[in-house]
């Protein structure tokens, strides 16, 4: 179909305040790969065919009956905080779904029976806003917690820091009202707290599909009480094997009240103290926070009814380690932005630096992975080994309790170096692989990611994934060429790039 | 075209914080008006990526420059540079929104924003005609800067005549340019336009306070005080006069003892922080003085506030080349104010002013107040 029948068309559905095919709109938004890539080669290009910005959801079943007929592909877009280009378009005439326009509302709040019904385009921060109104809160947070959206959110089964305390994404929801790729609509679960075992767990099949099965219309979720009282705990050593010890001592304490506790590198701790110095700067710290520059520190937060008792027991027995230099924060805002600056820690360290003047990018496959969490010291000094070897200094941070590991490192995008880090990355998935663990602990695997997903999962398990994608999207509109399901364009490989420009 | 506009292209890694910061995209939520996009959007230009679109005007003639998106980024992204930069093209390119050209030519040709006679630059002071003429260009220590909109504007009229007031109770000598004075400039410095035309009109402004033996600047405009703290004394780095926001002046009087406020004033207010008074020049303690010493009044402080305040919607030129857009501002912000019990809003700045006066147009039960017109009545 010509674009300008499709553009008429989702006028027809939607009006011509809903739908754009202005440039500005259809721009792939700040991807860091997609814009390197972009700008260096002539023939790459991520632009969406057009913008819609539904009303409703009789407008969705619409665009969707539309485009299923007529086979065009269609993204539904949260806030776009992922870092794997999920909802980056990679076929012609792309239709962008985008939420956050008009359905951002929460719809109910029922407090009595801890739940929410919300629609896909509420950003989380806003909700936890509402609920805090009532001492309660949506406990899945990841790092993204100041701009996701809760469609998002569960596309990507996020989760983040506190997931080992709280659960991911998938443990709060109860279920879903799902637009199928045929325009049908299907509820999953149960809007309330329901304890059931009826029949297929579509919930879980939804949640994490990253927009490949279906577009969601509401989402049930459960909600809990907040717990007020908390502190933070830098805890710093020498190295990485008293660091260890003291990770071990803090699992065997069993502490109630352990809401975070956070391996960070010495990268990390620079790019820290960077946004800990301009919010000091600004005047908004109310003492002077310094993490010191150790290459085996940890960041704990303590939550809840016996955080005192529990920060006496932790205080006394990390002192016993080795040489170790313990700092408590109190202060709420002093902790709110010890832990801002620990989320923003990779941006962090480009504060010491000029800006970039070239395309640069994140390596894509070791931004999230995880192993099982007893190999966790394991991998982090041969990873080291391996980066040294490629001339890669990457910042690394994780969430050592459930072995997730975040190494940013952010390259050029050169020919060279392309090359390079794909050998790096192929080196670093097998170490990862031969532990046991994932490429994705977090962020998803959208269009990055994609052609690892096979090497992790073998060729029978990947079939099964696309004949249910087949199944419930038999023209493949969802989303398309993501997650390994479909074609997986050339350039994912850093290969076949094209005339430059 | 500016190397600013592509100089944080590659900086950005599209973390999103921004838009939760962002003014804005919080009143209109599109991905288009956030400053992660806005910043794309002008690294796209400069690559030739894209053209100059109807959608990539209103990205980058909207934004209100409050800089709580760079106040916030944890890259250091600075996203006012590059938008003034963006501005500064799309206008060479002749590509500008509906109105810029006007108002741009407007400041050159009759030295103010409106095209007025700059003659009528007086009529504010009809009320108070016997107090303020006598003033006018005579020497004196303290010079007040009217600034366009209260010069011109008749529902702003009362802001300077409020304050010449609270100076006659204080006994305060003053000067003023009259139809000497031109304004500030501070359109242009918003666009990022620089040219000869604009350096006239700055050495004008400075060379006849010269020539009064000023010492010290008042303005009652956060967009004029901001201009003449920063804007000109990067065109001359010697200049010592001292500029000070009137609410500093006043403060300074109540503590002093000059002033003091003794009728009640029993209502619920928040104040709006000006963004050029406030989070660009870190004056947040001015008015809460005055707030504080009026009797009765409760102050209410949100968790955005000071250096966190959303903007009113009227700044960063967005209300004269987006007006709707704007107006969408000012109803948030009015009903967020609402929602958390304040009967006024107090404001110290005439765009703020004039723009949530628009913003509470049919909200019942909340009202707008300038701190200078609320005080004046108030003083003992």
């Amino acid at each position: 179909m010509e674009k300008e029948d499709i553009y008429q068309n989702l006028i027809e559905i939607c009006g011509e305040d809903d739908v754009s095919i202005d440039e500005a709109d259809l721009i792939a938004t700040g991807d860091w790969i997609a814009k390197g890539l972009e700008a260096l080669y002539k023939n790459i290009s991520f632009k969406a065919g057009f913008l819609v910005t539904p009303k409703n959801k009789a407008e969705i079943v619409q665009i969707v009956q539309f485009a299923n007929a007529n086979k065009i592909p269609i993204i539904p877009r949260a806030a776009n905080t992922s870092y794997a280009g999920q909802v980056l378009p990679v076929k012609g005439n792309t239709i962008l779904m985008d939420f956050g326009k008009h359905m951002n509302k929460i719809l109910e709040i029922n407090i009595k029976e801890e739940y929410a019904v919300v629609e896909p385009g509420v950003e989380f921060w806003y909700l936890q806003e509402q609920l805090a109104k009532d001492g309660y809160f949506f406990p899945a947070e990841p790092g993204s917690a100041f701009s996701c959206m809760i469609a998002g959110m569960v596309a990507n089964n996020a989760s983040g820091a506190t997931s080992f305390r709280f659960g991911v994404t998938h443990d709060y929801v109860n279920g879903l009202e799902i637009i199928m790729a045929d325009g049908s609509i299907i509820h999953t679960g149960h809007k309330e707290n329901v304890k059931s075992v009826a029949g297929y767990d579509l919930t879980s099949l939804f949640v994490g599909s990253e927009g490949t099965l279906g577009i969601y219309t509401e989402i049930y979720l459960k909600i809990k009480k907040m717990t007020q009282n908390e502190v933070s705990l830098i805890a710093a050593y020498k190295d990485l094997d008293t660091a260890y010890q003291a990770i071990e001592k803090i699992r065997d304490l069993q502490l109630e009240s352990l809401a975070l506790l956070e391996y960070v590198d010495e990268m990390t701790i620079e790019g820290i103290n960077a946004n800990l110095k301009f919010r000091e700067k600004k005047g908004l710290l109310k003492k002077k926070i310094k993490v010191p520059k150790r290459a085996g520190t940890l960041l704990i937060k303590l939550i809840g009814k016996r955080y005192q008792e529990d920060l006496q027991t932790l205080q006394e027995n990390l002192q016993q380690i080795q040489d170790a230099k313990l700092e408590v924060i109190e202060a709420p805002i002093d902790q709110k932005f010890l832990w801002d600056a620990r989320h923003y820690a990779g941006p962090g360290i480009a504060r010491t630096m000029p800006p970039p003047e070239v395309p640069r990018m994140f390596i894509p496959a070791v931004l999230d992975l995880s192993v099982p969490p007893s190999k966790i010291i394991a991998f982090l000094k041969k990873a080291k080994d391996i980066s040294q070897k490629y001339g890669y200094i990457p910042i690394g941070f994780g969430h050592v309790f459930d072995g997730n590991i975040h190494l940013i490192s952010a390259q050029n995008i050169t020919e060279e170096n392309l090359a390079k880090i794909k050998a790096f990355q192929e080196e670093m998935l097998d170490l990862v692989y031969s532990l046991g663990g994932t490429i994705t602990a977090e962020h998803g695997v959208g269009l990055w990611k994609q052609q690892f997903m096979e090497k992790e999962f073998g060729k029978e398990t990947m079939e099964v994934m696309k004949k249910i994608k087949q199944a419930l999207d038999p023209n493949n509109i969802l989303n398309p060429d993501k997650m390994g399901l479909g074609e997986i364009p050339s350039y994912i490989h850093f290969e076949g790039l094209g005339e430059k420009r | 075209m500016s190397e600013e506009m592509i100089k944080y292209y590659y900086l950005c890694n599209n973390c999103g914080i921004c838009r939760q910061e962002c003014t804005i995209f919080q009143a209109v939520p599109l991905e288009s008006l956030s400053p992660r996009t806005r910043m794309t959007l002008a690294g796209n230009l400069y690559l030739n990526k894209t053209g100059i679109t109807k959608k990539t005007k209103e990205a980058i003639f909207t934004c209100v420059l409050c800089d709580l998106c760079g106040n916030t980024c944890p890259s250091g992204v600075n996203v006012l540079d590059t938008i003034k930069a963006t501005r500064q093209y799309i206008i060479e390119q002749g590509e500008g929104p509906e109105g810029i050209s006007k108002l741009l030519d407007s400041i050159i040709q009759g030295k103010n924003i409106f095209l007025f006679d700059n003659e009528e630059r007086i009529n504010w002071a009809d009320n108070i005609e016997d107090k303020v003429k006598p003033k006018i260009r005579q020497k004196s220590e303290l010079a007040l800067f009217v600034g366009c909109q209260e010069s011109f504007k008749g529902s702003l009229y009362n802001i300077p005549e409020s304050l010449v007031l609270i100076f006659e109770k204080a006994g305060m000598d003053f000067t003023l340019l009259g139809d000497e004075e031109w304004c500030c400039g501070a359109p242009y410095f918003l666009l990022g336009v620089k040219n000869e035309k604009v350096e006239e009109i700055i050495r004008h402004n400075i060379e006849k306070m010269k020539e009064l033996d000023v010492t010290k600047i008042v303005t009652t405009c956060p967009g004029c005080y901001l201009a003449w703290k920063e804007e000109y004394k990067k065109f001359d780095p010697e200049l010592s006069f001292e500029i000070l926001h009137s609410t500093e002046i006043i403060a300074n009087l109540l503590q002093e003892g000059k002033l003091r406020i003794g009728k009640e004033y029993k209502k619920k207010i928040i104040f709006q922080d000006p963004c050029d008074l406030g989070r660009h020049s870190g004056v947040f303690d001015a008015p809460r003085t005055i707030l504080k010493s009026i009797p009765g009044l409760e102050l209410i402080e949100l968790p955005r506030a000071k250096v966190d305040a959303y903007c009113c919607g009227g700044g960063g030129l967005c209300k004269a080349t987006y007006p709707e857009t704007a107006l969408a501002v000012a109803k948030k912000i009015t009903k967020l104010y609402k929602d958390n019990e304040a009967e006024v809003i107090v404001t110290a700045c005439p765009a703020c002013f004039d723009n949530l006066q628009a913003g509470i147009e049919g909200i019942n039960g909340i009202e707008i107040a300038d701190i200078h017109s609320l005080i004046v009545d108030l003083i003992e």
